[in-house]
């Protein structure tokens, strides 16, 4: 006999809708300070690109000091 | 127990599905069944990258979900045609067919469908994890899979409109507790070698950031030419995607 095969079924009632429901209120319901978003992104990018200048930094110097040992 | 993830991110075009293919690839390797499941409806494109012609996607998952056919008509194992020495791939394919996304779209998506999905996928492939290729964006749809899987992986690129939308799905997931995690890709070369990358972005978003991928333009040209880890097992690529599977088998498995 060959194993039984999966099949789905649909079921329609209310409670299989609850975390679609749940999602569309949390959407709908949401407020967004959007001024807030910027400010903590830009912060961020400026936090990073200090970050990346001093590693540019540290390669230039690493690399004189290559250059002076050759 | 079957571990359902998705693989998520608020823009297109961020490597879900290049990741999707090599994590599943991956955790393969390490010996495990997975299942990948294309769910980018409007935009399939897993099957590219496994190689799997339309004509042979007879069955989509499009027929299983309104009762159509059974999950084994649907399921395309992978293993021997990707040449794996160990673990096991499935695929689950989506319709191409634009009167079936519709359809899909618009009645068949449920939570109920995510859970017995994976559920089924245990019984009957014995699957340790089935990773779900989303489509991008902060719509209901999409939520509805992320937040109907154990976990969600966020991937990001580091330009400002990926940042703020990750930003802002990272607030939404917090309201409903979910276990998220980021993978940072196409990270600029120079960006990829400061150590506080990680840090950083894990505190800005206040998830975790699982792994950092440059961007190497050998995996573009690669595009529909197979799973890449496969063709070049020493690439770095490959070793970045090593890290977050070792993550996944450690601490989700
Ligand atoms: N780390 C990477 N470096 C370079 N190119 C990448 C990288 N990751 C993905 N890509 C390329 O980016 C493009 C989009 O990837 P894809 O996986 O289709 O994204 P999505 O599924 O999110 O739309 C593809 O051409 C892919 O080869
Ligand atoms: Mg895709």
């Amino acid at each position: 006999m060959a194993p039984k095969k999966h099949y789905f079924t649909r079921t329609q009632d209310s409670r299989t809708q609850e975390l679609r429901k749940k999602i569309s209120d949390t959407l709908l319901s949401t407020q967004t300070n959007i001024d807030e978003v910027e400010k903590k992104v830009s912060s961020f990018e400026k936090r990073l690109e200090e970050i990346l200048d001093r590693l540019d930094d540290l390669e230039n110097r690493l690399k004189k000091l290559e250059e002076l040992l050759e | 127990m079957v571990v359902g993830i998705a693989i998520h991110s608020y823009r297109g075009g961020t490597g879900k599905s290049t990741t999707t293919a090599n994590l599943a690839v991956m955790l393969a390797l390490y010996d495990k069944k997975v299942a990948t499941v294309d769910l980018d409806l409007t935009s399939p494109g897993l099957h590219v990258i496994y190689q799997v012609s339309q004509s042979i996607m007879k069955v989509t998952l499009n027929d299983y979900v309104f009762g159509r056919a059974a999950l084994e008509d649907v399921v395309i194992d992978l293993t021997n045609q990707l040449g794996l020495p160990k673990g096991k791939i499935y695929f689950l394919g989506a319709s191409m067919k634009p009167e079936e996304i519709a359809k899909l779209l618009k009645e068949g998506y449920s939570e109920q469908f995510f859970k017995e999905v994976t559920r089924q996928l245990g019984e009957a492939y014995g699957v340790d994890f089935v990773i779900f290729d989303t489509h991008p964006g902060l719509n209901e749809d999409t939520l509805l899979a992320v937040l109907s899987s154990d976990v969600s992986i966020m991937m990001m690129r580091m330009d400002k409109q990926d940042i703020t939308g990750t930003y802002v799905t990272a607030q939404v997931l917090r309201k409903f507790n979910k276990t998220s995690y980021v993978v940072l890709n196409m990270v600029p070369p120079n960006m990829a070698k400061a150590v506080e990358l990680r840090s950083e972005v894990s505190k800005l978003l206040g998830i975790p950031v699982i792994g950092v991928v440059p961007f190497y333009p050998e995996i573009l040209q690669h595009r529909s030419r197979g799973v890449f880890i496969l063709k070049h097992p020493k690439h770095p690529y490959t070793l970045r995607i090593k890290e977050v599977v070792e993550f996944i088998i450690n601490n989700i498995g």
